[in-house]
Parts: C-alpha cells; structure tokens; sequence
C-alpha cells in the first residue's frame, strides 16, 4: 500500500483509465458500458480535485465540488441517454 | 471595520490562489457546456456521430490519459518540492511534467495530422467541428501550461508553482472528462 | 475634494451632460419617425439621425470616463493630476470633433474627400480627421493619468481604470482599418464595440462602482479589491471570445455559433457578480453616507445592467436563437436596457457622487436627482418591454411565419406609439438629472429629517 496520497491518487487514476479503456475495447460500448465509463471519467475528475488540487483538505470546498460534478454528470447523463 | 476579526471568510481555506479556482470553475463550465452541446446535437444525428467517431484515434486518447495524469501528479510533487525549498528537485519535477505535456501535444499531433490526410476538417460534419473545437481547445491549455510551468521554474518559488500546478491539474480536470465523451462513449 | 486637480472634473461632466441632452432628444426624433415615418425625411434623414443617437451615446459615455478618471484618480493614486493644461487640451480636441462631426453629417460637407468625408460606413464612421483627433485626445489622456498613478500610490482601483481606459484607447485603432469586404468591415467594428462594451468597459465599470462602494459604503479596501479583481477575471475570460456571438451570420465560419454561444452565456457571470457585489457591500457596510442619490444610481446601476445585459444578453445569445431574433426590436430593447443599466447610469451614479463635491454643495441629500432616477430608469424598462414585445411578434409573423416586413412594420404600430411615450419620460428624467446636479443652489434638508436618517 502506498502511503504517500500523491502517487496513491496516480495509481487510482491509471487504475481507472485502464479501466476504462478495457470496458470501452470490450465489444462496442453498449448503453451501459458507456455510462459506466462517463461514471469513471467523473471518478478521476474528483481524484483530481480531492488530491492533485487538494480540495480533501477543506472540506467545504469538497462539498462545492461535488455538487458541481454531480451537476455536471447528471447533466452529461441526461443528455446521452435522450439521445 | 466590517468584518469583526474572528469571522473567517469561507475563501481562507480554500487551497491555493482564489482567482486560479475562478479560472478552474469558468474553464469547468465552458468545457461542461461544450460537452453538453456535443452530446445535445449528438442525440440528433446518433448515426452521423457514431461515424465520425470510428475515425478518431481512442487508444492515441488512451495514452494521453495515462501521460497527463502522470504530468499532473509530477507537477504537484514540484509544488511539494518547492514548498520544501528543495529546488533541485522542483526543477526536476517540473521538467519531467513538462516533457510529458510535450508528449501529449506530439500525439496529438499525430492525431490531427491523420485525420487531415484523411481529408476530414472542421466543416466535415458537425462531430468534428466539436471534435476540434473541444480537443483544439483543450490542447492550446496545455501548450499554455507547459510554458506556465516552464516560467515559474526559472526562479522556483512556492506561490507560483503552486499556481501553476494548480492550472496544469485544471487542464487534467478538463481532459479526463473530454477523453470519456468524445472518444469512447457509444 | 481634497484635490485641486479634480475640479478638471467638472468640465468633462458638463460636456457629457450636454452630449447627453442630445443624444435622447435625437432618440425622440427617432422614435417620432418610427411613428410617423416622413417626420423630416428630407433634412434629417433616419440613418444619419440614429447615427448621431449611437455616436453621441458612446461619445458622452467616454467623456464621462474621462472626468470619472479625472476625479477619482487624484484620491486614490494621493496627488494632484500630473498636467491640468493637457487635460483641458483633451477636452478642447473632443469637442471640437464631436462638433465637427454633427456639422459634417448634418450637411453632409466634403462628400468623397478622403480627409475630411463622410467614410460611408454603417459602423465606425467619424471622417478621418476626427478619428485622429480622437487618437491624439486619448493619447494625452492616457500619459497624463497613467504618469499621475505611476508618481502615486496605485491602487487596485487605480490598476484596473487604467487598464480598462489603455484597452478602449487601443481597441479604437480598429476603426481605422476599412476593408471593403462587407464581412471583414463588419467583423473588425465587433472587435471595436462588443470588446469594448462587454470587455474593457465592464473594467472600468467596475473600477468605478468598486471606488464607489468604497466611498458610500465604508467597508474594507482588501475586501473590495477581491471582488474587483474576481469580476474583472470573469469579464474578459468570457468577454473577448464571446464575440463570436456577432460572427454567426455574416460569413464568418460556423464552428464560431459554439464558441459564441458558449463564451457569451458566461458574460452574464460578471453582471451578476457586480450586482451582487453591489448590495453585499451596501448589506455589510456600516457607514450611513448622505448621498443618498449615488447609491440608488450605483445599486440601480449593477441591477439594470445585470438585466439589460446579462439577462435580456442571454435571451438572443444562443445562436439557436437568434437565428431567429437577429437584428429584431428584441437588439434593440436589449441594446438600450443595457447600455442604460451598465453605462449611462454608471456615469450618473459618479457624477450624483461627485459633482456636489465639485460644486461645494456637501451636504445634499438631492431628492429631485432621486426622482429623476425613477423617472428615467422606468422610462427605459418600460421602453425595453415595450421593444420585447414588439420583437417577439415581429420574430413570430417575419422570420417563423415569413411575412414580409413591411406588412410587419404595421403590425407593430402600436408598440412604437408605446416606444415613444416611454422616450419621453426618458428625456423629461434626463433633464430633471441635469437641472438638479447643476442648478439649485441649495437643497435644504430639514434638520430633523437629516438627524432621523443619521440615527438609523
Ligand atoms: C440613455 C438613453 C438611451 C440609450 C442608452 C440609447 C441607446 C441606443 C442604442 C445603443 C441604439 C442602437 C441600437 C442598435 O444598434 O440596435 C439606439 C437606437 C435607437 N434609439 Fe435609443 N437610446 C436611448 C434613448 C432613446 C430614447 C429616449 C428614444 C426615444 C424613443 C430612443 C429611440 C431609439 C430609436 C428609435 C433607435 C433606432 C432603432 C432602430 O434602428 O430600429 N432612444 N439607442
Ligand atoms: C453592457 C454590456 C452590453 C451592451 C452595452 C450591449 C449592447 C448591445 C448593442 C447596442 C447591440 C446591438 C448591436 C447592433 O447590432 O447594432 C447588441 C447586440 C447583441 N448583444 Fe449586447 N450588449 C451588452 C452585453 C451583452 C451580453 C452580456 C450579451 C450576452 C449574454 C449580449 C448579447 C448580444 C447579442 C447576441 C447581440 C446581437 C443581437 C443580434 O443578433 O441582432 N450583449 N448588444
Ligand atoms: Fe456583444
């Protein structure tokens, strides 16, 4: 286990992004590949903030940032499953 | 003479500069709005974008994704060692998360450059121009960054490697929410 | 006043008040013909009379920069203005180009000459010469506040002014290119008048309004300067690429309808935030100061120009939209509400401020100022309605159900005779202003009423 949260969070996210280009090379995406996808994508969006931006550090602040990536993937969501 | 002294502002502990978090939140909503649109106009023509989108390059993405998080968490070790005073090593870090963000660029590079040969341009259909719009975009920020990291690393102080770090992750921010939707959602 | 040199101040303000004057009444002419639509066709022709409506607007707006800078930059940089003859010299060049501008079109002097001619453009158009004298006037004004700030202390308010008045100053260089290319002329009279009116200007608003609250409101330097400099950063992230929203249909490529519509949508950010701006400082402040008339300008500025800009901006901004209400009555109400809110009454609220100063006349708690701000800010939203209107039916039966436009016209008669009721009650508010900052020599405010108001 890494201690350090930097490398950690570099882990997780390269973690991540091999998970997802698996799930993506798996046969066409299909609906529920491609909304697994969008979910990982906002995962490593929030690692980044949490982390790399250090907003885990002020907790207030996270809360903001997690409504607006909510906001933000209910809005994506939305839109792609209309479509 | 207004604010009695133990009423903190809610910005004091926000982490770092307060007018590079105004640019994180106007980039996030530009990019945010520019996605939506994408998939808005995407919902009228599925076939049409499903098209368009076999043409792009998504292991080329993939590989970008890989090397900008790895140029982000290099960029933040700077910070680190810049708030240690450890110079040396806040060069070195710096200089690593830039040559990465050099190699996203040649990649991308590529990618433009493939898709040009194979005559397709902005005008083509309306999946490229966001294609481009959004990538091309996205890409200027980063060759931006790469400049930004490489000034504040000529006199390397904490304040401004922290806020150009700060801005390099805004760029990661924006990319690891770009790469899904473009590239890879069917 | 605390300094000599702020007195240059008072000049610049008469000059635009007088502008002022001209530029509504010449609107009434406008909205008469609208009416009645022959009203002196052969001596004022309409595209000549809107021409010295806009002009005179922009040029009044600028001049009261100009004395707004002359006023406030004293105080805040802590010294006398670097040269008052210079100063003097730059007001005595832009009247005499405005003047000569008037003359030149209302007889239409030097036809053809390239110098001294009309340049036969829709936008942009002075003849050369004043263009020139405009350059050099800008050119004084600019090295006489920017060597007063640099011998003074510099401010954030000083810092942004100054960068706001440098960026209207070299904008205008644009005017001077000419392209005969339709679509290129058009394209570089946006990068003049949208990256003025929703770029450097809104820095200058800001400056302005921010000087402002710090005067009336009392609250903290520090706190006012980080909403400064926030406002200021959303204004030109959004500002300058939110041009695209003029480049959809004039032959410019489409991928700028999405830069355009995106970019522009986040220019009502920055009215928002000089509105909320504006009543946070008054909510925190805790100084009661008396003149009661520049704060309701000021508030009623930031409010107007969110909804005048920011709101009825956003109505037509996506370019979804305005496929459809592209160059409807929906511009013009949403050109006069926000060139109302934002600039015309930013320019009220620092000459309600300053010119009982100016004048000695502290203190004044300046009732008919008040009532003329009522009068005037509910002629122009009246007037806004009345154009929204107006522009909604004329976007139904023209451009959805393609009827023909003079057929439309017609139809809309009625909103125009609304128009020009509203106009008047602009005009009579704009000279109730003018008379109650510059004549009565005395208010007299009953002693009790000013304790009670003291004791709030
Ligand atoms: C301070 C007040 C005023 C401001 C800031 C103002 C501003 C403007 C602006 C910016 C335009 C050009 C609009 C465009 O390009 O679409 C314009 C045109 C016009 N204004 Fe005003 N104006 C004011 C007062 C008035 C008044 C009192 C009237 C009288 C009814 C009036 C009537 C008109 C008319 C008829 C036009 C021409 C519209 C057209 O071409 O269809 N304005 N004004
Ligand atoms: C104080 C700031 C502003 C002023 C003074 C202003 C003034 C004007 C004027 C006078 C015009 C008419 C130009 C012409 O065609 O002759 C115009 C057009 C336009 N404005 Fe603004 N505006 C401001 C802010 C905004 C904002 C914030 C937005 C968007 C959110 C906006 C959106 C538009 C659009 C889309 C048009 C083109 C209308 C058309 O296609 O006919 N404006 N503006
Ligand atoms: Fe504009």
């Amino acid at each position: 286990m890494i201690r350090d949260p930097l490398p950690r969070a570099w882990a997780l996210l390269i973690g991540l992004s091999l998970l997802s280009a698996a799930l993506a090379d798996w046969s066409d995406p299909g609906r529920l590949t491609s909304i697994l996808i969008l979910g990982l994508g906002l995962a490593k969006a929030r690692t980044i903030l949490a982390t790399y931006l250090r907003l885990a550090g002020a907790p207030f602040w996270m809360r903001g940032a997690d409504w607006v990536l909510a906001l933000v993937g209910v809005l994506l969501l939305g839109l792609y499953i209309v479509g | 003479m207004t604010d009695s002294p133990t009423e903190t502002e809610p910005f004091d502990d926000l982490p770092g500069d307060l007018m590079i978090w105004v640019l994180i939140v106007s980039e996030l909503l530009v990019f945010g709005a520019g996605l939506a649109a994408f998939l808005a106009v995407r919902a009228t023509d599925p076939a049409g974008f499903a098209t368009a989108q076999a043409a792009l390059h998504p292991a080329a993405a993939a590989l970008n994704t890989a090397v900008l998080v790895t140029s982000g968490v290099a960029a933040a070790l700077a910070a680190r060692s810049a708030e240690a005073a450890r110079l040396g090593a806040g060069r070195l870090w710096l200089a690593f998360a830039m040559a990465l963000g050099v190699v996203f660029l040649v990649v991308k590079g590529f990618e433009y450059a493939d898709l040009a040969a194979q005559g397709i341009g902005v005008e083509s259909h309306a999946a490229f121009t966001f294609y481009y719009l959004l990538t091309g975009f996205h890409a200027a920020h980063v060759a931006a960054g790469v400049l930004i990291l490489g000034l504040v690393a000529i006199r390397l102080r904490p304040y401004p490697v922290e806020t150009a770090a700060a801005f390099w992750h805004m760029v990661d921010l924006v990319w690891v929410l770009l790469f899904p939707v473009i590239y890879l959602m069917g | 006043m605390k300094y000599q040199t702020q007195k240059i101040a008072l000049a610049y303000f008469a000059v635009a008040l007088a502008l002022f004057a001209v530029q509504v009444t010449m609107g009434l002419v406008l909205g008469y013909i609208y009416v009645a639509p022959n009203f002196l066709s052969e001596i004022l022709p309409f595209n000549i009379g809107r021409m010295l409506h806009s002009n005179s607007l922009v040029v009044w707006l600028i001049t009261g920069f100009f004395g707004a800078a002359y006023f406030l930059i004293p105080e805040e940089a802590e010294r006398e203005i670097h040269s008052t003859k210079l100063a003097y010299i730059q007001l005595a060049i832009l009247v005499l180009g405005t003047a000569g501008v008037v003359v030149t079109y209302l007889f239409n002097l030097f036809e053809g000459n390239f110098l001294l001619g009309k340049e036969g453009r829709e936008f942009l158009e002075q003849p050369k010469w004043v263009k020139a004298g405009i350059v050099v006037a800008a050119l004084i004004f600019l090295y006489n506040v920017t060597m007063t700030v640099l011998k003074g202390r510099k401010t954030a308010i000083t810092n942004i002014l100054l960068l706001g008045l440098w960026g209207l100053a070299l904008l205008f260089l644009f005017a001077f290119y000419n392209p005969s290319n339709l679509a290129l002329d058009k394209q570089y009279w946006w990068y003049v008048v949208h990256l003025w009116v929703e770029g450097v200007w809104e820095l200058i608003m800001a400056a302005i309004l921010a000087y402002l609250m710090l005067k009336l409101t009392g609250v903290d330097r520090e706190v006012v300067e980080k909403w400064l400099y926030v406002i200021v950063a959303a204004a030109l992230f959004s500002g300058i690429l939110g041009t695209g929203h003029h480049y959809y249909w004039i032959g410019t490529p489409a991928y700028w309808q999405w830069i355009g519509s995106i970019f522009s949508s986040l220019e009502v950010i920055p009215f928002f935030a000089m509105m909320s701006f504006a009543f946070v400082m008054v909510w925190k402040g805790r100084r009661d100061h008396p003149n009661k008339a520049a704060l309701l300008w000021s508030l009623g500025c930031a409010t107007l120009a969110f909804f005048g800009a920011g709101v009825w901006g956003f109505l037509h901004t996506l370019h979804g939209v305005n496929y459809y209400t592209h160059g409807t009555q929906i511009t013009a109400a949403h050109g006069h509400l926000a060139f109302f809110g934002a600039y015309v009454a930013l320019n009220l609220a620092i000459m309600s401020y300053a010119l009982p100063l100016l004048k000695g006349r502290d203190p004044y708690n300046q009732v008919l100022n008040m009532a003329s701000f009522w009068l005037m800010s509910g002629g122009m939203v009246f007037m806004t309605f009345t154009l929204t209107f107006a522009g909604t039916v004329q976007t139904h039966l023209q451009r959805v159900l393609g009827m023909n436009y003079m057929e439309v016209q017609d139809q809309l008669w009625i909103f125009y005779a609304m128009r020009l009721g509203s106009g008047v009650a602009v005009v009579l508010g704009a000279v109730l202003f003018i008379y109650a900052v510059l004549v009565p020599r005395r208010e007299i405010i009953a002693r009790g009423a000013a304790s009670m108001s003291a004791a709030e």
